[in-house]
């Protein structure tokens, strides 16, 4: 028997929001909300002498404080000369800052891995993994049933929970479903702020959809080396999913718009995926003298067989709503449906590998990829690549480079395929579901579901990479820059398409996108005899632009004002569109100097205080024409910065990243609705002449649709965020040594912990939802700063 | 030596065996019918149909904007409504004719009709090569024809200026299309009920009832005809006919004369659930709860009328009416140009009539734009409750598109012989006296006769903008039971729109420069 290893490490942490955005409070809310009510000619709603029963920080509310997460992780690993194995068993668990456990991920992972050498030709072994993950989630990021988004825009006169018993008595409390907590207490219904805006903890308590996975993944291979230099592998893997996701809709009222008074309901979501994966190579190396030759030849073959089940039915009689059954359910309303779906990849490949004394090398790889997802004519794409380096500092002739002690060129040339698209869209598939009801009953309608496209095939990025590495001064300063130019042809994407063809869009190959940049890092070692420290920064500028596209495509849609983000070539990629604004109109005068060139005033609508927009298509009128671009979402620079110094036992690391030259369309208030609370940086907004050139005067009726899509949304997404700090201490050996250990290490480390922006959001790191939905901030949650205390020990 | 050959060939037959791959990756759908095994037989070609007539009952492309509702908040007859201001924005849009070209509604209406369209073209493409016989296919081929009319009309008087499309779009090269004139659009929906009227049955058995027929093609020719013609002032021309007001008449006279159709007896039985498809009704659109429908998500899958729910008084705790969203209230001023018409307590629900419910538990909440006036056409009742399903989505009550009464109506105002005898038939019925067949008189009854059932603004539009501005700028009147600021329901018609929608801006917005917006936006 070998040695064994065994390791437990873990860690437990706490999470709050790092930020929030200061929203007005009840005293300030009311003045406005009676400004806009004036400013539209309406009666003012509230009489300010009035104490206001409630001021309700509903962010204060919504986060949970000190959300728990932790991880532990035991494993060990051993073996002998002949065999070895690894294996371990982990769960990690975590809680959500919005929502607590109804928003807790749960994994719990098994692995087991074990290598044998059965005799000099054959050499087996497998890997085994287990896991079971459980997710309750409350939705991020969507102007519609966000509870944050609510958050943000409820008004603060509404209490968390009502307790006057003198309003309980009264419609909608007293004829209801009202949602009560666990202890029965009554959440508030804000009398003010309606449709999509409810009470965000109500809604919360209503959450209680569940998913649930377990996965094994598996594979076993076998290497025969028939002769020295020539091996086949051959490598068969599984993987076996099932999951499933309940879902349960109980009575409630949040509001008039937002409820379910008659029938509480139940569903049941089960699929399961089963994929395997046969992989065969022949692998050859040679060496002569100082030349290394590899070559490699391959074929794979993966299948993947998808199946599902659901169920639905109503009035189900509930005590918990966290075990809610279909059997339960009384109704007549059966329903259920299932399907299945397969998709298959076969590739064949092959590589030849030279090199000269590691002096000059060659890489050469060719790949042939056959995907379903492509119609019959489609399926296949070659898919070549090539690359070469050369150690210059290896050369006789470079020798005397001063400090610098390494230099490699590289280059390198190469095409990618993608085909990340649903299955059977190169098919017209037809809907069953075009009922129609006559005399005599329900009839059964067909019809397409999408415009056909047979000629779908994959998605090509050619890249072309130039790159020199350096080592001076023995290697303790080591640099690198990579200069890239990356061409993507045929996008695979389902894009709006005009309504007046009349069915929905087809995947396509819609057009070309170009990025190219440079890469660089630069880091600094040093190892003295107690002290050892390393520094290192990292950037990247990308210049990223669309240069075909049939013709200028939508992007995103934010709340109900319609596509704010464009495709079109010359641009980049999701650019945001919108009108162009020149400050605030701030008296008549200005109003009336806003003029084409024949006289007319472009906004006759318009007072002071009111929005100046640019025409910028110079045709004499304020009209969606005059829309452009107003933003870019993407970053023009990524920067990292990374530093470890350790002493002796103890360690201190930071990571800091950063973004900068990107945009992004602030749009977690909902301005186009009355009522809605707003930022107290709204308190800055116009009440007369010079008192503000860009928050535009409070009303609510905006016959100059101040608030339609322009660069007043935007922002700059620029931010330095300082995303890990670690200090650890590792125990000496001498202390170990007396009950056995190899190493014990304890560290605390915080996550998000200092953010550096001009981003008056919540969080600058938006992200897409989409490809073409990038930088909309629709009420993203914060992330979370974390603190974790953690400890990892081996024996 | 020996073994290392073993292993050789078992690497070859590794090779073969993974190396079909054609067959491997021919991946077809498992769970769903495709296009090529599709459009074969008689039953395919039957389905293809219904999901034509699918569209007509669609009313949330997107938006929810039922037909007559909308057309409604157009009209002087009501407001926008809704549960609060926030909940109706882009319903006050059109109640106010501030409507911005983003407006979902209008998209919603703009993609509801080209669905239609092109089903309709697209079995008119896949008809011929239909195994079925000749009289099967051309009955199919006239139908698609009147549908392909019926969501033409529905989109020109709305838009004006919209492609005509008479083939499907094949691909990318031919998205980008150009707008027609409204001579070219209205010509071509008169050639097409032209061919429907030449084709299609007379009467039909009860168990064919909501399919197309000479009748309903017929009629809607006339209203077509009297629509373009008031608007534009000219004929419609097809290939051989020119449709004008007396081939019009001729077709609703044909009708009269030749039809099964007569008018109920009592007119407060016509929204009932017993004269649905019944002989009053020439066009009539059909909504149900089979199958049951639960999807907020995916509505126009469902069966129900989501007018009336949208138009539904705000009670609960009722067993007469249950929890509408109350948009589209009723105005004070149809309330007062109805009073004294028989009409009138079948066609406004008012306040005081739902405070006479008998439950205990019975309440009525108020909306925006709150008048104490609802439509009770088509509203919550209990009689159109669903029978299962989420109650929202599953209302029953069928959209009457012509009634008889119309067909006689428009016979009248186009100059019949028998106008007289027409008019009477239709005063006769709700009891009252004989007036003479004057354009005012027959104006006033289509007012009377049709108020609340998305008639009312296009009748008023194709009088021309003068009577529109007179009849649509509504400032303070007030009702009895109206609550909030005056100014909420304080209306002026824009005549620069001509009473036209704008062309949906995400439309022009694809459309390669191509679609010009509308006068007036």
């Amino acid at each position: 028997m070998g040695k064994l290893s065994v390791t437990y490490s873990g860690y437990y942490g706490i999470q709050n929001a790092a930020h929030t955005i200061d929203m007005l409070k009840a005293d300030d809310y009311k003045l406005l909300m009676n400004e806009g009510a004036r400013n539209a000619g309406l009666t003012e709603p509230f009489d300010l002498n009035q104490i206001s029963t409630h001021d309700t920080d509903w962010q204060e509310e919504l986060f949970q404080k000190n959300a728990p997460m932790f991880n532990h992780q035991i494993s060990v690993t051993g073996g002998s000369e002949k065999s070895t194995f690894a294996s371990s068993f982990s769960y990690f668990s975590q809680q959500g800052i919005i929502g607590g456990e109804k928003s807790q991920f749960d994994r719990i992972t098994a692995r087991l891995n074990s290598t044998h050498k059965v005799n000099k030709v054959f050499t087996f072994g497998n890997n085994l993994a287990y896991s079971h993950i459980v997710r309750r989630g409350i939705a991020s990021n969507t102007s519609f049933n966000g509870a944050y988004s609510s958050a943000l825009n409820i008004d603060p006169l509404t209490p968390v929970f009502e307790t006057d018993q003198n309003i309980l008595d009264q419609p909608p409390y007293s004829n209801e479903p009202v949602v009560k907590d666990a202890d029965g207490n009554v959440y508030g219904i804000s009398q003010y702020v309606g449709a999509e805006i409810v009470n965000p903890l109500a809604m919360i308590e209503l959450d209680n959809g569940e998913s649930t996975k377990d996965e094994i993944v598996g594979n076993v291979y076998g290497v025969f080396e028939i002769i020295e230099g020539l091996k086949l592998k051959t490598d068969l893997g599984i993987n076996l999913a099932y999951g499933m996701n309940d879902g349960f809709r109980p009575l409630f009222y949040l509001n008039g718009a937002q409820n379910n008074t008659t029938k509480t309901s139940v569903s049941k979501y089960m699929y399961r995926v089963v994929t395997w994966q046969w992989e065969n190579t022949i692998t050859y190396t040679k060496k002569i003298n100082d030349h290394n030759f590899g070559a490699l030849a391959g074929i794979s073959a993966r299948e993947l067989r998808y199946e599902d089940l659901s169920g639905f039915n109503a009035k189900v009689p509930v005590d918990d709503p966290d075990n809610v059954y279909l059997s339960l359910a009384t109704d007549t309303a059966w329903q259920a449906s299932g399907g299945a779906a397969e998709e298959a990849l076969y590739s064949l490949f092959g590589r030849v590998t030279y090199d000269y004394k590691d002096k000059y090398s060659l890489t050469a790889i060719i790949r042939r990829d056959g995907s379903s997802k492509f119609g019959a004519d489609k399926r296949f794409g070659i898919f070549p690549s090539v690359g070469v380096a050369w150690v210059a500092s290896d050369e006789d002739f470079l020798q005397n480079l001063g400090p610098v002690n390494m230099l490699k060129l590289r280059a390198s040339w190469g095409i990618n395929g993608n085909d990340k698209i649903g299955n059977y869209r190169f098919a017209t598939t037809l809907s069953q579901g075009r009922w129609y009801t006559a005399a005599n009953g329900a009839n059964l309608g067909v019809s397409p579901e999408f415009l056909e496209n047979p000629e779908v095939h994959w998605e090509e990025s050619e890249q072309l990479d130039i790159a020199v590495d350096l080592g001076l001064l023995n290697n303790r300063l080591t640099a690198t820059v990579d200069y890239y130019i990356k061409k993507t042809n045929g996008l695979l994407e389902s894009v709006p398409i005009p309504g007046h063809i009349g069915v929905g869009p087809p995947v396509a190959n819609v057009g070309s996108v170009e990025n190219n940049g440079v890469e660089f890092s630069i880091n600094w070692r040093e190892n003295a005899k107690n002290v050892k420290y390393s520094i290192g920064i990292n950037g990247a500028y990308n210049h990223n632009e669309i240069t075909e596209i049939g013709s200028p495509i939508e992007g995103a849609s934010w709340a109900i004002a319609g596509p704010v983000t464009r495709v079109e070539v010359g641009q980049p990629i999701g650019y945001f569109w919108g009108y162009q604004s020149d400050g605030l109109f701030q008296n008549d005068g200005d109003i009336f100097s806003h003029i084409n060139s024949n006289g007319d005033v472009l906004q006759p609508n318009a007072v002071p205080g009111d929005v100046k927009f640019l025409d910028t298509d110079g045709d004499g009128e304020i009209t969606p024409a005059d829309r452009t671009m107003i933003g870019n979402p993407t970053p023009k620079w990524t920067l990292g910065l990374t530093g470890n110094i350790s002493y002796k036992g103890f360690d201190l690391s930071i990571l800091v990243t950063g973004a900068l030259g990107h945009d992004i369309f602030k749009g977690m208030n909902r301005v186009d609705l009355t009522y809605t609370n707003r930022p107290e940086s709204f308190l800055g907004r116009w009440t007369g002449p010079g008192t503000s050139n860009e928050i535009p005067r409070y009303t609510w009726a905006d016959n100059n649709n101040n608030y339609r899509v322009s660069d007043l949304y935007i922002e700059s997404g620029s931010y330095v965020r300082v995303r890990n700090l670690q200090f650890g201490y590792n125990l000496p050996k001498t202390l170990l040594d007396k009950f056995g250990a190899t190493t014990w290490r304890f560290y605390v480390s915080a996550e998000n912990l200092i953010t550096f922006t001009g981003y008056t959001g919540s969080d600058p790191e938006i992200g897409a939802m989409s490809s073409f939905d990038i930088g909309i901030d629709r009420a993203v949650y914060p992330q979370a700063r974390t603190f974790r205390f953690g400890t990892s020990i081996t024996f | 030596m020996k073994s290392k050959l073993i292993y050789i060939k078992a690497l070859i037959i590794i090779l073969l065996v993974t190396g079909c791959s054609d067959e491997f990756l021919d991946k077809q759908p498992l769970d769903k019918i495709v296009s090529t095994n599709f459009y074969r037989t008689q039953v395919d070609a039957e389905q293809a149909l219904v999901a034509v007539y699918d569209v007509l009952q669609y009313q949330s492309v997107g938006a929810w904007a039922p037909y007559g509702t909308v057309q409604d908040m157009l009209s002087d007859d009501s407001f926008a409504g809704g549960g609060d201001a926030n909940d109706g924005v882009e319903e006050d849009q059109l109640n106010t004719f501030n409507i911005p070209s983003n407006n979902p509604m209008v998209h919603s209406i703009w993609l509801k009709n080209y669905v239609g369209i092109f089903r309709a073209n697209l079995l008119l493409e896949r008809l011929p090569d239909i195994d079925a016989d000749d009289d099967f296919k051309a009955r199919v081929e006239a139908e698609c024809k009147f549908l392909r009319a019926y969501f033409y009309f529905e989109q020109v008087k709305y838009f004006e200026s919209i492609p005509l499309l008479t083939a499907t779009i094949k691909g990318p090269s031919d998205f980008a299309q150009a707008q027609n004139t409204p001579k070219e659009v209205y010509d071509q929906i008169a050639t097409d009920l032209v061919d429907a009227i030449n084709v299609l049955p007379g009467n039909l058995p009860a168990d064919e009832l909501g399919r197309a027929n000479k009748w309903a093609s017929e009629a809607l020719l006339a209203r077509v005809f009297l629509f373009y013609n008031g608007v534009y002032g000219s004929d419609m021309e097809t290939g051989n006919v020119t449709v004008n007001s007396a081939k019009a008449l001729e077709y609703l006279e044909d009708i009269i004369l030749s039809s099964n159709h007569a008018l109920l007896s009592n007119y407060s039985d016509i929204f009932h659930i017993a004269a649905e498809w019944s002989e009053e009704s020439v066009f009539e659109i059909g909504y149900g709860d089979t199958p049951v429908w639960w999807d907020w998500g995916y509505t126009v899958g469902g069966e129900g009328n989501l007018g009336s729910q949208m138009q539904g008084p705000r009670v609960t705790g009722s067993q007469l009416y249950d929890r509408g969203w109350s948009f589209a209230p009723v105005s004070e001023k149809l309330a007062l140009d109805m009073a004294g018409d028989p009409r009138m307590i079948s066609t406004i629900l008012t306040e005081a009539e739902l405070n006479t419910d008998p439950s205990p538990t019975y309440a009525l909440g108020k909306g925006y734009q709150h008048t104490g006036y609802y439509s009770k056409k088509y509203s919550s009742d209990a009689e159109h409750w669903g029978a299962s399903g989420q109650f929202e989505l599953n209302r029953t009550s069928n959209y009457r598109v012509i009634r008889y009464s119309d067909v006689l109506l428009m016979a009248a105002e186009l100059g019949s012989p028998m106008a007289q005898q027409y008019l009477d038939e239709v005063r006769t019925r709700v009891g009252l006296p004989s007036v003479a067949p004057t354009l005012d008189n027959i104006y006033n009854e289509r007012r009377m006769e049709f108020a609340l059932e998305g008639i009312r603004y296009f009748d008023v539009i194709r009088r021309g903008m003068a009577y529109a501005e007179q009849e649509l700028t509504v400032i303070g009147v007030r009702g009895p039971n109206y609550v909030g600021d005056q100014q909420i329901f304080d209306v002026t018609f824009n005549p620069a729109t001509n009473g036209f929608l704008p062309i949906p801006q995400s439309e022009i917005d694809l459309s390669q420069g191509l679609f010009k917006q509308n006068d007036g936006y």
